[in-house]
């Protein structure tokens, strides 16, 4: 009885993040700040499904070690893309002067 | 009660348990690299193009994805519940809730397709059949093209997830899980559960902010 009543539970707090989600996404007319909280409630809610309806509490060391390390790299890969493409010099941007010699001169 | 064939590389049905688990949880990680390049690409398109992606996210119907976001909410819950009621030899509970799940996916791609229907309608089309007069930037065009091909690629996992619930349903009024044997089953609502891990990102990224 208890895990039926840990996934009742579980759906209730999904179905009340899910609407705090889409009220702060009409609400907040600051498109940034509207992204970021709803990325990190999209991340608890995962957290959520991940942990009580896919059982991961139940799982053994390694498959959390595995999972972890899964998020890990997804997370280091877009935002390394993302470093890498807001610091780009843009077609506006001037380029850097070169350094004269007494630059190279110590 | 049906036991399920024991496979001759495993001592018993536990260590044919534990490896199957262990290789649906590889899949599922293979599974989130795949969706990771796209929201990747999508991270770098809205760097590029940021002013452009939020006028085409609020052009895009918020009703429909809320719609479904509830939706893959209330599927998740009564997959998990299928393996509450199989652990508890219930076995055309488990049937019912496995048949709910699937229609729940049916529920998707039906309010998926009346979205898509519109999209077309006003020429929100993937990359050169784009044809939008509301918004015709070349980061609008970017959105649309993403947001067709992360939407097609779940549309496709949710069918699958679909043909997956309907066989497990079949299994389950045949009797052939139990409280003991029952591991396929749990494989399957794994399955699902990524389904619905996956729009939980993609809600807020296409539809709110």
């Amino acid at each position: 009885m208890r895990d039926v009543s840990i996934n009742l539970a579980t759906f209730v707090a999904l179905l009340v993040l899910a609407t705090a989600s889409l009220v702060v996404g009409m609400l907040l007319k600051t498109w940034w700040l509207g992204l970021v909280i709803g990325l990190l409630l999209a991340a608890v809610k995962a957290h959520l499904v991940l942990w009580n309806f896919m059982e991961m509490a139940k799982q053994p060391f390694r498959t959390h070690l595995m999972a972890g390390v899964s998020v890990l790299l997804v997370v280091l890969l877009i935002s390394l893309t993302v470093l890498d493409v807001v610091t780009r010099v843009r077609d506006g941007d001037k380029p850097r002067p070169a350094p004269n010699e007494s630059f190279y001169v110590r | 009660m049906h036991v399920p064939e024991l496979g001759e590389q495993y001592a018993d049905h536990r260590a044919q348990a534990h490896a199957l688990e262990l290789g649906m949880w590889l899949f599922l990680a293979s599974e989130i690299l795949l969706f990771a390049a796209l929201f990747t690409l999508y991270a770098a398109y809205r760097a590029m193009f940021p002013d452009d992606f939020i006028q085409a996210i609020r052009h895009n119907t918020l009703a429909y994805g809320t719609a479904n976001m509830y939706i893959l909410l209330t599927s998740s819950l009564t997959a998990a519940l299928s393996l509450c009621a199989v652990r508890r030899n219930r076995q055309r509970l488990t049937a019912g809730l496995l048949a709910a799940t699937a229609a729940m996916g049916v529920a998707f791609l039906v309010v998926k397709g009346f979205e898509y229907a519109d999209h077309f309608h006003h020429g929100l089309s993937p990359g050169p059949y784009y044809r939008s007069l509301d918004l015709p930037t070349f980061g609008a065009n970017r959105f649309y093209t993403l947001y067709w091909v992360m939407t097609g690629f779940h549309a496709l996992h949710v069918t699958l997830g679909i043909g997956v619930m309907v066989f497990m349903t079949a299994h389950a009024l045949a009797g052939r899980y139990s409280a003991d044997h029952h591991t396929r089953l749990e494989m399957g609502t794994l399955y699902w559960h990524l389904v619905d891990l996956v729009w939980i990102f993609l809600w807020p990224l296409l539809y709110l902010s």
